[in-house]
């Protein structure tokens, strides 16, 4: 291969103006004997190109992938939300009775309740976050108000010992406090 | 409908998404276990499929966000420490050990290289030089702009030919 | 973002089939139609899936000790202080005999938790907060739960949502 043509279209490559059809050459052309004594140095880079191109997922990954998606269980969604209507009333509310009625005749009459299940955890998992993350602020803000407040008992500078010894006997120095 | 779009066209793609995850955590075992989550999680969703432009590029960026994530998760460190599956992987064509020797020299250079370049530039690097996509599906598949891509690519190949026209220490008689 | 399948069933059911914790009596005796409402419901098969599909030991054990996890919010100004003063009718009336856990009353929200004890393995919470004035969020929780359990309970399943990554594209920088 003309070394000319190899050092223009190296200069391309660098330039970022190649198709990869013509960085395939270059790659081929790096990989073969007659490298040029100037350019020996960007073999490493092309040789590289070659090894990851070749690289792949062990054998039997994709198998392993359609076995554990035969095995995923399917989930009816059923979400609950009081209307604010997408879907034509009637059509919903026919399937409503239908469900309903279905899920009448399963009621246990001991404890009726209502079951429903989501198409998958992640969403669940979203949901669940939040609420125990709001449950968990909630709690935090109630701390921050305690200390908040024991902070401004604080700044009062109150005479605790003073206050505890106050007896009619031995009456305390009354220190002014203020507030 | 979207079973057989999952094995049509996203289950081929599975090798380029290993090697892009194994490009950001550098261990094979990893590397398949993220492509492992992210098909099963989008196998999961599948009924949201309609509602992603593009499915491929979607994937191309769960598997980097996801490996990304892993990296700072697990704290894996192996910038300096190759896969020793990889090395030994390429050792075809060594006629002699002392060709192996050589390589193996020559890895670690190109090793030190990329490590020195930016993240995006690595991403980009990955995706245009292994799997010679072009700036439109780079820049999907990296949630980046195409001029974004441009410039990371430049500048990546410009690094890389500073970085190796400069290393003076090696017998360069031998390769 | 998702499609919503809407069931008017809701309204169809006598209350009577619902359960007796705070939202569901919530939703079937206060929510009007003019008023929509989000609903959320994690019960205990959902519950069930999540423990499988997380990692953490921990998180795991603390998910299998809850029954359910249910949710009403609204984010309608006129509606959101409409319902919570409803809510507070409802606690007076049904829930009377709940422990006011805590209760904080500032000027940009309100909460309030409120807890009962039904045996050593069983505890349910219910929480109503306002915020800004325009976001009314009940929350009612049922299992073996308290103060630790609900903060370890937030802290991983933050972890594990950041660490399963794929659904959080819009909060990358890179």
């Amino acid at each position: 291969m003309n070394g000319e043509y190899i050092h223009t279209l190296l200069n391309k490559y660098w330039g970022c103006q190649t198709s990869p059809s013509e960085e395939k050459e270059l790659q081929d052309f790096f990989l073969g004997e007659n490298v040029p004594n100037d350019l020996k140095c960007y073999i490493p880079l092309f040789r590289y190109r070659d090894e990851q191109q070749s690289l792949s997922l062990s054998p039997g990954f994709e198998e392993k992938i359609r076995k554990q998606i035969k095995k995923s269980p399917q989930y009816i969604t059923i979400r609950i939300f009081a209307p604010l209507l997408r879907i034509a009333a009637s059509v919903a509310l026919i399937v409503a009775l239908g469900i309903s009625l279905f899920l009448i005749s399963k009621q246990d009459a001991s404890k009726p309740y209502l079951t429903e299940t989501y198409n998958d955890s992640e969403a669940a998992m979203h949901q669940a976050a939040f609420a125990f993350e709001k449950l968990s602020r909630a709690f935090e803000i109630s701390e921050s108000v305690y200390i908040k407040t024991f902070q401004e008992i604080d700044k009062l500078n109150l005479d605790w010992p003073g206050m505890d010894s106050i007896n009619i006997e031995k009456p305390a120095p009354r220190k002014k406090i203020d507030l | 409908m979207s079973n057989d779009k999952f094995h049509r066209i996203i289950l081929p793609l599975s090798n380029q998404f290993y090697r892009l995850a194994l490009s950001i955590v550098k261990e094979q075992t990893e590397a398949e276990d993220i492509v492992q989550d992210v098909l099963l999680k989008l196998w999961n969703k599948r009924n949201e499929w309609d509602t992603i432009e593009n499915l491929e590029a979607y994937c191309f960026r769960s598997i980097k966000n996801l490996a990304l994530d892993r990296l700072v998760s697990d704290a894996i460190k192996k910038t300096d420490s190759i896969d020793a599956e990889i090395e030994s992987r390429t050792f075809v064509d060594t006629h002699s050990p002392y060709q192996e020797i050589v390589q193996q020299e020559q890895r670690s250079i190109i090793y030190q290289c990329i490590e020195k370049l930016t993240e995006n530039q690595k991403l980009v690097f990955q995706l245009r030089e292994i799997e010679g996509m072009n700036y439109k599906e780079i820049s999907q598949s990296l949630g980046i702009t195409e001029d974004l891509v441009k410039v990371s690519l430049f500048r990546a190949r410009r690094k890389m030919r500073e970085l190796l026209s400069n290393f003076e220490n090696f017998d360069k008689n031998e390769w | 973002m998702k499609k919503s399948l809407l069931i008017i069933f809701v309204l169809l059911i006598s209350s009577s089939l619902f359960a007796d914790d705070f939202v569901s009596q919530f939703i079937d005796t206060y929510v009007e139609e003019k008023r929509p409402v989000n609903n959320v419901n994690i019960g205990k098969t959902m519950l069930k899936k999540m423990v499988e599909d997380v990692e953490d030991a921990e998180l795991k054990t603390l998910l299998k000790e809850l029954n359910h996890i249910r949710m009403v919010i609204t984010e309608n100004r006129k509606d959101a202080k409409y319902y919570f003063k409803k809510a507070n009718e409802l606690v007076d009336k049904e829930f009377s005999d709940y422990e006011k856990m805590l209760s904080v009353d500032e000027r940009k929200s309100k909460v309030e938790v409120l807890f009962k004890e039904i045996d050593k393995d069983n505890q349910n919470i219910i929480l109503i907060a306002l915020d800004n004035d325009r976001k009314l969020t009940i929350i009612s929780v049922s299992g073996k739960v308290d103060f630790n359990s609900i903060s370890k309970l937030s802290d991983l399943l933050n972890e594990e949502i950041f660490s399963s990554g794929t659904n959080n594209e819009h909060n990358r920088e890179r």
